[in-house]
């Protein structure tokens, strides 16, 4: 099984890329982790949703004693000293408070948060996501779906512009990664990033919307090749839409080469 | 006033107008997006390196009673054949397998999560944070830059990208939300006036990149119990900065910090 996680800085056209990857090769599934308003690609159906769970400790008033061992364990600070209220921003459910409960007041429920979607056109599968408004845990979500696709054919995952824990989800253990970046600074953070949570991945980078002699474009191409990333394509920056998604057709059609995809 | 800027997807001009806002305010600005900082200092004031502890598993004492696979709620812990394996980028640092190991196989060490820095700018100083490694428990960092800086009266915290629990953990002490949004997107007003409602705070809508559609958005805000801030043009040259390129600018701000003062 193959999969091609796509990541990259905003707007360096991600979603374009999978997208036109996608009806290049119609032997592809397709992902994508846009939790927050998901929706299936035209012509698709849903033909399966499950809910998506994470495990909350809930207290029960009725056998909690007041002795805060669960405020003084919890190791996120999670937990309010007043109250014994539990911040569930704070909260990461790690079950440490449950362990120390000596009445076991405390105890971990799987709480639904979002679902994971199944939708089909004809043979062809998409995988998709929603997280109810709010709630936090996209990146387990997201490594939930990445679970829930694998085993079932090549597929490319379209991830959105979100860098923190949820990149290192989508990078974990990941094999073949495009790197679509536009020049600008923080990207030289970014190449670093990618590096060092996909260490065993082969990374094809992508240059997008260059405008001529901006210094930046060599200082990424210098780090990327130290990083032994492939380069796959420079494109030109583009004012009308068109012309922009033609030269990442171009890019695409290198990367098809270079990844014998 | 401690006011957030959020956006649910990136490239819609976040920074640009975190900083604009900042400079016509006198406020001082958080950068929370840890992964990708765009507002990192280029000459750090203050580096300090943030320190968490991750599990640290020694096989020579491990009798596979696999306890710590059970217990542990990250999955950082799995068995594999004869061995229990650590994956180290799951590990959340609480320590709940070192507690549980009959066998005391399992360590906490101290590691290097990230790091935080400041830069003092004309009108005030941009505090930042950002991952230095793989693991990435984001809470520790963010909790580090709001004790070593503690809020000023005029702040802005600039929102992790998304609409989610994360990025909503990271502005949580905010008391007035804005969200940035162009005309292109859809559904996103409606989440966010779903969000706000829950948090029970006021909320504002600023529309950038904005087209004749400009009026339609205004309505569907308004109509969602959202403060309409005002709307930014498309702009091409932003190199002398936003209110060079769009004077207008400094009435849509006194306009965002006044509503969200009253409303």
């Amino acid at each position: 099984m193959r999969e091609i996680v796509v990541v990259g800085t905003p707007g360096s056209g991600k979603s374009t890329f999978c997208r036109l990857l996608w009806e290049e090769r119609p032997s592809l599934g397709g992902a994508c982790a846009e939790f927050e308003l998901p929706s299936l690609p035209h012509g698709f159906a849903e033909t399966q949703k499950e809910p998506f769970k994470i495990a909350v400790p809930i207290r029960n008033f009725m056998l909690c004693a007041g002795c805060a061992l669960c405020q003084k364990s919890c190791p996120f600070g999670a937990i309010w000293e007043e109250d014994l209220w539990i911040d569930p921003f704070l909260c990461e459910g790690c079950g440490v408070c449950v362990k120390n409960c000596p009445n076991r007041a405390l105890q971990l429920a799987n709480m639904q948060i979002g679902e994971i979607i199944e939708g089909k056109a004809g043979e062809r599968k998409f995988f998709s996501g929603k997280l109810f408004s709010g709630a936090r845990g996209a990146p387990r979500l997201l490594r939930a779906l990445r679970e829930r696709y694998r085993g079932d054919g090549d597929v490319v995952l379209d991830v959105p512009a979100r860098y923190g824990e949820f990149l290192a989800a989508a990078l974990e253990e990941a094999r073949e990664v495009v790197l679509l970046v536009t020049p600008e600074e923080p990207a030289l953070y970014l190449l670093d990033r990618v590096s060092f949570l996909a260490p065993k991945a082969r990374v094809y980078l992508v240059l997008n919307r260059i405008r001529e002699e901006d210094p930046l474009v060599s200082q990424i191409k210098d780090k990327g090749e130290g990083k032994k990333f492939e380069l796959v394509a420079e494109v030109p920056h583009h004012p009308s839409p068109q012309e922009a998604e033609d030269g990442l057709r171009k890019a695409l059609s290198a990367f098809l080469d270079l990844a014998k995809l | 006033m401690r006011l957030a800027i959020l956006s649910q997807r990136g490239g819609v001009g976040k920074t640009t107008i975190a900083l604009a806002l900042a400079e016509f305010w006198g406020a001082s600005l958080y950068e929370l997006e840890l992964g990708f900082p765009k507002l990192w200092p280029s000459e750090p004031e203050d580096l300090e390196p943030v320190n968490w502890r991750l599990s640290r598993f020694d096989r020579r004492k491990c009798d596979l009673c696999e306890e710590c696979v059970k217990n542990c709620q990250f999955g950082a812990l799995v068995r594999e054949g004869e061995v229990i394996k650590h994956r180290g980028h799951r590990c959340r640092g609480c320590g709940l397998c070192k507690e549980i190991c009959p066998r005391r196989a399992i360590l906490l060490k101290e590691v290097k999560l990230g790091e935080i820095a400041k830069e003092t700018k004309g009108w005030g100083p941009i505090y930042a944070a950002r991952f230095v490694r793989g693991g990435a428990v984001e809470g520790v960092l963010w909790r580090r830059l709001y004790e070593k800086y503690p809020f000023e009266e005029k702040t802005i915290l600039k929102a992790p990208t998304g609409l989610n629990g994360e990025s909503l953990q990271a502005v949580k002490e905010a008391e007035f939300f804005v969200l940035l949004t162009t005309p292109d997107a859809s559904g996103e007003i409606p989440l966010f006036a779903e969000i706000m409602q829950g948090i029970g705070l006021p909320g504002a809508v600023l529309l950038n990149f904005s087209t004749e559609r400009g009026e339609e958005i205004r309505a569907q805000a308004e109509s969602s119990g959202l403060f309409w801030a005002g709307e930014v043009p498309p702009l091409d040259d932003l190199s002398r900065g936003l209110r060079e390129a769009y004077p207008a600018i400094e009435s849509v701000f006194s306009n965002l910090i006044q509503g969200g003062w009253g409303g």
